[in-house]
């Protein structure tokens, strides 16, 4: 038997089938077969339509025990995905067990320091704080905000300041469930509804640990009343609620409500019963920012004005267009979020008749929308239970996420991902179990879903909306993702809000936009041209010209280390510059100029020969070519590590001018004195060639030697420099330990000559490995050997790394001590 | 929808004078180690938040020490805000001084390049700029002289040609324009004048209240690191002037503290 009606229109009770195929606009009943049928609306025989009654089914009606896989074979698969998740999410069994084991004060402890706030967040939470609030629209029989009443009674009659709140709460449209013990110690956590006062009772079996004469919950009692209300709150779908704390005695459970779920928590009146050494002042009556309730006039707030500011306002806009009114009945009929509205907007029309593209519509259609929130919906898309609460529980737990976006059905036993058609009530069924297990878990994601997404409003409109040149959908979404992640903020999808997408989209979407060829290469192209200024921004010159224009913003900036190195590559020009100004002001106003950088290593190797050339006569033969190659590293290291020293103090001048990456003044200082190194490679050659001397194969070694030996003094002429800055001592001191450090190293002796039992001394030297490395090649015409290398390889790169940090982490700071 | 181009929120800059003066690094270890490291917090900034649109021309006016040149800084990212957000869109061409980093052994075609990289431009780039450049300092065949025959008003026509040579978004000015001859500055003033109609924004910092009137659109009162009024030019004028008529026969503490 099939019947074609529509959907939303018909409560599920009224066919009285037990099963409901849904997808968007028709609604079908599935054989027990397993067969399906399509028919659409329009020729669907015995469709009927009631738009009377549009109102979602109630829980007992649509199955609120589904028989979930049964009989089906995929019971296996079931038992397995939720196994699966249970040990990738184990943060809520975690505070179970946590719950049952640990003593009720350290418990309570673990659940604060979960709830702490965000310390670097709260600038961010400032920036958007809650600019509107609308009024709470009551939305039909369920669709009420809850309120988990945590009284002060235990058994008996409430007293009459808990009857006023209740009054209160329920004269303003709340829904209550206040929290009761059943004598019943075997008995289940169940909900009953109070016919009289028309508030609901959460009965919790007590235990005998639940002792109130003894002013504070047992442990046991603790975790077993946190776990009923979570559990009761998953299980009946109670989504967002607060929390109302009428006595001290229930602080600590109120304390792990709001740590496990993120309720909002109102105290309504300390009555001084236990609790006090909670904290709880510090986080009672805090709105969706942190920020304390308080009323304009600063009177008391009434507990109705205290709870709606815990709920932003959130505008659903219906972006792609609802001729039919299916889309909009859908989401009324399935939200159970207390403040929302529905906005449709303009048309977004571009005038001058053109038809409008995909950024047109979702720009146009969130015009006049009031809420803090926006979540964009569009068709063809299946809400699951409890979606909407899942994302703005999100939106308030992490100030960091500015987008998120429901996880689609994938896998879901029974229901293809994208099939057209969806067995509503087991949907529902699995999204409330898939919840259980993953409810607070997000995970960032690259992109953005347009089917379904909630945004932060300032942020949309700090981004400055949907860019109108790109009218492709996909690059449309993938430019908002981009600009999203660079205002400094995370796109998230929460696992706990699901949805359904079916694949034929064109076909109900209404009309959809198709683009001519040449227009796609032409948007195509806009969004290569827009986000190739990024590109350029990081690596290369950002300058005017480029399609975007750069940004600063001293909140989103990558890593310090990376930051660093983009900076660096950004200034690459001027660390070329100051390199050559480096060498020619050096002798600028002498003679013989570039001259001396030949001249004084020869000078240097003529004293070193005059005065031990007779000492070493017997060990070393060709010693001017000794002494000279291992001169050449010494002058390198110990000039570059002296000369960044005071190339970054004398900087702070210009740095105090103008932003300049301090990285910059220390690698033009290597890059200086690696051409000064290559200068003096000429001497050298000549007195080799004057000496007779060989050349060897393994010359070819020496440009892997200096590499080696440029890392290591770049390393720690940034160490130095950044140091220095701050103790200018350093400049003198690190006079006195080269000049040991010279005498250490054999430079101009063999290390033959010192006893065996001190080599170690020299060999612990990393300059010493370096000099090997370049001697061996041209002295003796030996490869170091492999372990020589590996130190002075290993050691450079490690010291390079080391003096980035020490840089990087105190770039900012070099400004301010220079 | 327009974004702000420059963006404060709850800026604040922090300079640390240590009382006693540690400049050795073992002196620093042992008072370190007997936590006896003690500072004085001098906030140059407190708690700033500042809005700028595009093309707009907004003055800061205070006395000495009230953090106007800081809050340059701040935006031209030379310092980095203690606490807070500085959020800035589109390049600056920052004159807190004119000619940083000029080398006194380069020549005037050398410094132009250093200079302009330093500023943010390509190399590539400048050499294509450099005779416009050179023609709006007007400084002729010295250009190949080095810095250090300039007189000091052709470096600063140097630098300022540099800095404006291609429209910034972004003009950040620090008094620097009270120098060069009265016939450079019209000229300045007529290429400001210029980008100004062409959608820059302009940051600019005086003493001279009543000169900064006639200019801008918009004024910030700064007093020891707060703001103490913003709004149209006459009010703040109207307020600074007021408040200085007041103060200005008690002994002015800030000025110590800065000193």
């Amino acid at each position: 038997m099939r019947v074609g009606c529509e959907v939303g229109v018909c409560a599920a009770g009224e066919i009285g089938l037990s099963r409901i195929v849904y997808y968007d606009g028709v609604m079908m009943d599935r054989d027990d077969s397993g067969q399906q049928g399509e028919r659409s609306p329009q020729n669907g025989e015995g469709g009927t339509r009631s738009a009377g009654h549009g109102d979602r089914p109630a829980p007992g009606d649509t199955g609120a025990t589904p028989q979930l896989g049964a009989g089906e074979p995929n019971r296996g698969r079931v038992f397995l995905r939720l196994v699966i998740y249970r040990v990738l999410h184990p943060l809520e069994a975690l505070l179970e067990l946590l719950a049952t084991v640990v003593p009720s004060r350290l418990f309570v402890a673990v659940a604060q320091w979960m709830a702490r706030p965000d310390r670097r967040a709260a600038a961010r939470e400032r920036a958007f704080r809650a600019t509107a609030e609308g009024p709470i629209v009551p939305a039909g029989e369920d669709g009420r905000p809850v309120v988990i009443l945590l009284a002060s009674q235990e058994e008996g009659a409430p007293t009459g300041r808990d009857t006023a709140i209740v009054r209160e709460l329920l004269s303003l449209g709340w829904r209550v469930v206040r929290l009761r013990a059943t004598a019943a110690r075997a008995g289940r956590v169940h909900l009953t509804r109070d016919a009289e006062s028309g508030e609901e009772i959460l009965w919790v079996p007590a235990g005998t640990q639940w002792r109130p004469d003894s002013g504070r919950l047992g442990r046991q009692a603790l975790g077993k009343m946190a776990r009923a209300v979570v559990s009761c709150a998953n299980r009946d779908g109670l989504g967002l609620g607060a929390v109302v704390c009428t006595s001290g005695f229930w602080i600590d459970l109120a304390t792990v409500l709001r740590a496990v779920m993120n309720w909002p928590v109102a105290v309504v009146a300390h009555d001084g019963e236990g609790g006090e050494d909670t904290g709880w002042e510090r986080w009672a009556d805090l709105d969706m920012t942190g920020q304390p309730l308080a009323s304009d006039d600063g009177s008391e707030p009434k507990l109705g004005d205290r709870l709606k500011v815990l709920f932003p306002l959130v505008s659903i806009v219906i972006a792609g267009g609802d001729p039919d009114g299916r889309l909009e009945q859908q989401i009324r009929s399935r939200t159970h979020y207390p403040n929302y509205e529905i906005v449709t907007g303009e048309k977004g029309d571009p005038g001058g008749g053109a038809a409008p593209t995909w950024p047109d519509r979702m720009q146009g259609a969130w015009t006049g929308a009031r809420g803090e929130l926006l979540c964009f919906v569009r068709k063809p898309v299946v809400l699951g239970g409890g979606w909407l609460c899942e994302l703005v529980q999100r939106m308030r737990m992490d100030p960091h996420a500015g987008l998120v976006t429901p996880a689609r059905n994938t896998g879901i036993p029974g229901i293809r991902t994208r099939s057209r058609y969806v067995d509503l009530a087991g949907f529902d069924a699995w999204v409330k179990k898939l919840r259980r297990v993953s409810r607070h878990n997000a995970s960032s994601v690259p992109f953005v879903p347009l089917s379904c997404f909630m945004i932060r409003r300032a942020l949309l409109e700090e981004i400055g909306g949907f860019d109108r040149g790109l009218s492709e959908e996909f690059l449309g979404a993938v430019d908002l993702a981009r600009r999203v992640r660079r205002a400094g903020f995370d796109i998230q999808c929460v696992r706990g809000s699901y949805i359904h997408v079916a694949q034929l989209r064109p076909a109900v979407a209404g009309v959809p936009y198709t683009a001519h060829p040449a227009e796609r290469e032409l948007v195509r192209r806009r969004y290569r041209r827009k986000w190739a200024g990024r590109w350029k921004r990081w690596v290369g010159h950002g300058r005017p010209g480029g399609a975007v224009q750069p940004v600063y913003d001293s909140a989103d900036r990558p890593p310090a280390m990376i930051a660093e190195l983009h900076e660096l590559m950004r200034y690459r020009d001027l660390v070329h510059l100051l390199t050559i100004s480096n060498i020619k002001t050096r002798y600028k106003r002498s003679v013989l100029g570039v001259g001396w950088t030949l001249l004084n290593p020869l000078l240097h190797m003529t004293v070193l020969t005059l005065a031990f050339s007779a000492v070493f006569k017997s060990s070393i033969t060709d010693y001017p070519v000794y002494v000279l190659s291992g001169l050449i590293v010494w002058n390198f290291f110990s000039q570059i590590t002296t000369q960044a020293m005071t190339a970054v103090i004398s900087g702070g001048n210009l740095m105090r001018q103008i932003y300049i990456p301090p990285s910059v003044f220390c690698v033009a200082t290597a890059t200086a004195g690696l051409v000064n190194l290559g200068l003096s490679l000429i001497p050298l050659i000549l007195i080799m060639v004057i000496m007779g001397h060989p050349f060897h194969v393994a010359l070819v070694f020496v440009p892997l030697a200096v590499l080696a030996l440029f890392l290591f003094s770049l390393g720690v002429a940034l160490m130095l420099g950044t140091l220095a800055v701050f103790f200018t001592d350093l400049v003198e001191l690190y006079g006195v330990l080269l000049r040991a450090g010279y005498f250490l190293t054999a430079v101009m002796y063999p290390i033959t000559v010192i006893p065996n039992k001190w080599r170690w001394v020299i060999k612990i030297n990393p300059v010493y490995s370096y000099i090997c490395c370049f001697r061996d090649p041209i002295y003796a015409g030996t490869f170091p050997s492999w372990q020589t290398f590996a130190i002075a390889g290993v050691s450079g790169v490690l010291v390079l790394i080391a003096g980035w940090w020490v840089l990087a982490r105190k770039a900012h700071e070099i400004v301010y001590r220079t | 929808m327009s974004t702000p181009v420059i963006l404060l929120q709850d800026v604040s800059v922090r300079y640390r004078v240590p009382l006693e003066r540690i400049r050795s690094f073992k002196e620093f270890t042992i008072r370190w180690l007997r936590r006896r490291i003690r500072y004085r917090d001098y906030w140059a900034l407190r708690d700033i938040n500042l809005e700028v649109m595009r093309s707009q021309v907004v003055g800061v006016i205070g006395r000495n020490g009230a953090g106007k040149t800081t809050l340059l800084r701040v935006v031209a990212r030379v310092v980095h805000p203690t606490a807070g957000r500085v959020r800035v869109q589109g390049q600056i061409a920052p004159l807190l001084s004119l000619g940083a980093g000029f080398q006194q052994d380069l020549t005037g075609r050398e410094n132009v390049m250093l200079n302009g990289v330093t500023l943010g431009y390509s190399r590539g780039d400048l050499l294509k700029r450099i005779d416009r450049i050179v023609e709006f300092a007007g400084i002729g065949s010295f250009i190949d002289m080095p810095l250090r025959t300039y007189s000091s008003g052709m470096r600063a026509r140097l630098g300022f040609a540099i800095a404006t040579d291609e429209m910034p978004d972004i003009l950040l000015v620090d008094e620097v324009l009270a120098v060069g001859d009265a016939e450079f500055r019209q000229r300045c003033e007529e290429r400001i004048e210029k980008y100004r109609q062409g959608g820059m924004t302009v940051l600019i910092v005086s003493h001279a209240p009543q000169l900064l009137a006639k200019m801008c659109n918009r004024m910030v009162w700064l007093d020891k690191g707060k703001v103490a009024a913003m709004g149209s030019p006459e009010d703040v004028v109207r307020q600074y002037a007021a408040s200085t008529a007041l103060t200005v026969a008690q002994p002015q503490q800030d000025l110590r503290i800065k000193g």
